[in-house]
């Protein structure tokens, strides 16, 4: 190899970097001008809504998804990994249980963002540290061509019936929504109780999967008779047209509730860019987020008064809600993982 | 202006070991801080969890151990299976299209292990086809023939000419195949199994896809966890361990191997004659490729279904697949630039190979997921290694790290084929270290180098249990994208992802294989 190739290939590869970091400095005109928003809500449904305040307020967003399976808990570590020197601005979870936790461990710092005063007292933080949006129900997804009309599941409970043994599913119960859910029941039932319900559900070899999407797409393919899984996952199938059915367990009087969990927001303790974070907050809390998420394939349930969008699943006014202690499975959290993964890392 | 010149290379030559064992002990950092855990305490008491999963969790253990392993072995058979045969065919043999064969071979083997898990997906379905651990073995096994075709191949190529001619006099051809091809061939059979065995043992993309709980799995889903990373580099160990020795054992079987004889070098293996065989013995290679291998990859245009899904394939994931295709390639470089000094020290006598041997055995032994927390530790801190953070150099960070050991250990064959006797003239020629390079080192494993670069690039498209816990906001790999995708099942975005993947493949594979046609014919000729 000749001197002059030795050359030209330095020059090529010294090229390529100076292309990239022109492109990189037209793009980022302003090292302030940016923020960074960790979320585990799905990307599908969470970039189209960023890309338009990025379009519409010129800050550029910097998002970091989470995966399926290592929904909410992976982005959460993640800010605590970094809380020496934090890089996210903005963590926009999709469900409650983890920002609490956050709240508590000292991550997270106050905003009080204009959009917000719309909203119920209930679903945002007295001192400002998070703010609740868009909810998902926990549903039953049942799979028609498998289980007759009639003979379908009306409670969470069933899921350790002997009738449904190795036909139904969860999502791994240390990540997402699934986790909140177990959280929430430990805060309900207490540990006693939840312990044994999920001993229940092992003898009853109840299949575990990725996370809720592949729940759903189980029970649509017909591999489970029904499973666990969230609405936005489950009015996808519907909507498909698939032979599945939603159904509300525990939603009746009698029952325990529905869970409903609401995506939160919350800026970053020390978040480096504190302004851009805030607008973005305010932007994700304004009617048209949630008449968008509402209205799109997630179908999720608005919040906040003013929206008036028609919610295609059923909303907390419908059915009985479970009265669950959110803060109170924040602090149980911890335990309830503990014992899910004693049980269920199999 | 001479002594200027003689100075500066004086420099260089005094500096470069310098920055060269930086580099390798920057290299080695992230895995042994993590590993220092377990002895200095950690955050909450790293030695527990080990001895809690040992004797209070037997029978989790043994679960886990079980599907680990059999996973690894059942990929490394399945691989072994097809891919030896293939091997000798196309190298061995008179066997017509051999090089068409090989040069599907070179591309295909280019491919992540997700694209045949994806493709088999699309042609099976979500459901498991084979249950779930040989499931996960079966796509894992078939994604990785490529390279036993090659590696083997190559390695049965290289066989000793005089021995060869020495055993026709004594025996027949099935005996000289067994007792003088096979055993020359054994450095690249053991090199592909080892390879296999490592790189399927710490997969998570197949196993999360099969639902199939691994050590892999297991230690990036404790990372997830958040219950501090002691615990789950205690998880580690009981896997960290036997593929260190593993890796000795590999390693002391290959330290000859791949060394020439004086003949071997210059002149060509004779090649076996299949006469009458040859017809049906292409139609039998072409059977098992076009349904193992054909079939899944036509169900992946199927699913795809029309043109427009495949242009909004694009448009969903351009991103990620344009910032992979410079990510990759430039981290490709990288590794093989130092794995090539790495590959240097090691064939050369002296304390320096023992302790550069280490380093690699620790780095290939460990997981991925503890080099990349590793790695974010010790980058995410103010100053300068914090703005490195902050930028895509640690993926490419990450990239070398995990293809530097396998990448080192494909090209050190190169250089043990090299006589020393030539090397040796060079030197006392008066030549440095540069004109060594240029006149003996350079022209005579070149080949070995370019494998190592795509070898480094399929390592690179496939990584995703170190990166994802490196990737900076606003940026990820198309691996990454992937893993998301994946788990909503075979839809159009996801299949299509796998045709663009394998176009953008075929782009940067046609031309290197152009570049390395006139060796594919003298090795095949």
């Amino acid at each position: 190899m000749s001197k002059k190739s030795c050359m030209l290939g330095l020059f090529i590869l010294l090229g390529l970097t100076q292309i990239d970091c022109r492109r990189r400095a037209e793009s980022h005109p302003k090292e302030s001008q940016r923020v960074v928003v960790y979320t585990a809500l799905d990307r599908s449904f969470s970039e189209p809504i960023l890309r338009k305040f990025q379009e519409e307020t010129g800050i550029e967003v910097l998002a970091k998804y989470d995966t399926e399976s290592t929904k909410t808990v992976g982005l959460v570590n993640a800010i605590r990994a970094e809380k020496a020197r934090p890089r996210c601005d903005v963590f926009w979870n999709n469900e409650i249980v983890n920002t609490m936790r956050l709240k508590e461990e000292g991550l997270l710092q106050p905003c009080r963002p204009e959009t917000a005063r719309s909203f119920p007292e209930t679903f945002k933080d007295p001192d400002g540290y998070w703010y609740g949006l868009a909810a998902r129900a926990r549903v039953l997804l049942v799979n028609t061509d498998l289980v007759a009309e009639g003979e379908e599941p009306a409670s969470i409970l069933d899921l350790a019936k002997k009738r449904w043994k190795g036909r139904t599913g969860i999502a791994k119960p240390l990540f997402g929504t699934t986790a909140t859910h177990v959280a929430c029941l430990f805060a309900y039932w207490g540990e006693e109780e939840t312990e044994s319900f999920l001993q229940s559900l092992l003898e009853n070899q109840i299949q575990i999967h990725g996370g809720n999407k592949q729940v759903a797409l189980a029970v649509s393919e017909g591999r489970l008779a029904w499973g666990l899984t969230d609405t936005d996952d489950a009015i996808i199938e519907v909507e498909r047209g698939k032979p599945v059915k939603m159904i509300y367990p525990d939603g009746t009087k009698d029952g325990v509730g529905v869970l409903f969990i609401p995506n939160t927001l919350s800026l970053v303790k020390e978040a480096p860019h504190p302004d851009e974070g805030k607008r973005l907050i305010g932007y994700l809390l304004s009617p048209k987020v949630e008449q968008q998420l509402a209205e799109g394939a997630s179908a999720q349930i608005p919040l906040n008064p003013q929206v008036q969008a028609e919610a295609r699943v059923k909303t907390p006014k419908e059915l009985k809600s479970m009265e669950v202690d959110f803060e109170k499975a924040a602090c149980l959290f911890e335990k309830a993982a503990a014992t899910v993964e004693e049980h269920f890392l199999l | 202006m001479g002594w200027i010149r003689e100075k500066c290379i004086n420099v260089v030559k005094e500096v470069l070991p310098l920055v060269f064992w930086t580099g390798i002990l920057a290299c080695a950092l992230p895995s042994l801080m993590m590993f220092s855990r377990l002895v200095g305490g950690g955050d909450e008491g790293a030695v527990s969890p080990l001895v809690g999963i040992l004797w209070n969790s037997l029978p989790r253990w043994i679960h886990l151990m079980g599907n680990t392993v059999g996973v690894t072995l059942g990929a490394v058979v399945i691989s072994l299976l097809f891919g030896l045969p293939l091997g000798f065919f196309c190298f061995r043999t008179d066997l017509p299209w051999r090089r068409f064969i090989l040069s599907l071979c070179l591309l295909s083997g280019l491919l992540p292990v997700y694209v045949t898990a994806t493709s088999w997906m699309a042609l099976c379905g979500m459901a498991s086809f084979l249950g779930r651990w040989l499931g996960a073995a079966w796509v894992t096994g078939l994604a990785y023939v490529p390279w036993v075709v090659l590696l083997s191949g190559i390695s049965f190529a290289q066989g000793d000419p005089d021995l060869e001619d020495a055993g026709r006099m004594d025996g027949n051809q099935a005996q000289i195949a067994w007792f003088v091809t096979l055993r020359a061939g054994s450095w690249g059979i053991a090199a592909s199994s080892c390879a296999i065995a490592f790189l399927s043992l710490w997969d998570i993309t197949v196993t999360d896809v099969f639902v199939i709980r691994t050590f892999g799995e297991e230690v990036f889903t404790q990372f997830q966890l958040g219950f501090g990373p002691s615990r789950a580099v205690a998880l580690a160990v009981p896997v960290t361990i036997p593929c260190l020795f593993l890796a000795i054992v590999m390693t002391r079987l290959m330290r000859d191997l791949g060394k020439s004889t004086s003949g071997g070098i210059l002149r060509p293996v004779k090649r076996l004659s299949l006469k009458r065989a040859k017809v049906p013995c292409l139609a039998l290679v072409l059977l098992i490729g076009l349904s193992f291998w054909g079939v899944p990859w036509l169900a992946l245009v199927k699913a795809v279904k029309t043109p427009q899904n495949l242009l909004s394939a694009w448009r969903a994931t351009s991103k990620e697949l344009l910032y992979t295709l410079w990510m990759a390639p430039l981290a490709a470089t990288c590794s093989v630039l130092l794995s090539t000094a790495s590959a240097l020290r090691l064939v050369r006598p002296g304390w320096g190979r023992w302790i550069l041997g280490g380093i690699l055995l620790v780095l290939v032994s460990v997981p991925g997921a503890v080099t990349g927390v590793g790695l974010a530790e010790l980058m995410n801190r103010p100053g300068f290694l914090g703005r490195l953070y902050d930028s895509s150099m640690g993926v490419v960070c990450i990239y070398v790290l995990r293809s530097l050991p396998l990448v080192s250990l494909a090209i050190v064959p190169g250089l043990q084929r090299i006589p020393r006797a030539l090397w040796e003239a060079v030197e006392m020629e008066g030549g440095g270290w540069m004109s060594t390079w240029r006149s003996a080192l350079l022209p005579l494993s070149w080949r070995f180098l370019l494998g190592g670069w795509f070898l480094a690039l399929l390592l690179c498209l496939s990584e995703i249990g170190a990166s994802f816990l490196v990737m900076p906001p606003g940026k990820a790999t198309l691996s990454v994208r992937f893993f998301t995708l994946i788990h909503y099942g075979v839809y159009p975005d996801a299949a299509g992802i796998c045709l663009l993947l394998m176009g953008f493949v075929a782009g940067i594979g046609v031309p290197l294989l152009l570049l390395v046609w006139p060796t594919l014919r003298r090795y095949t000729a």
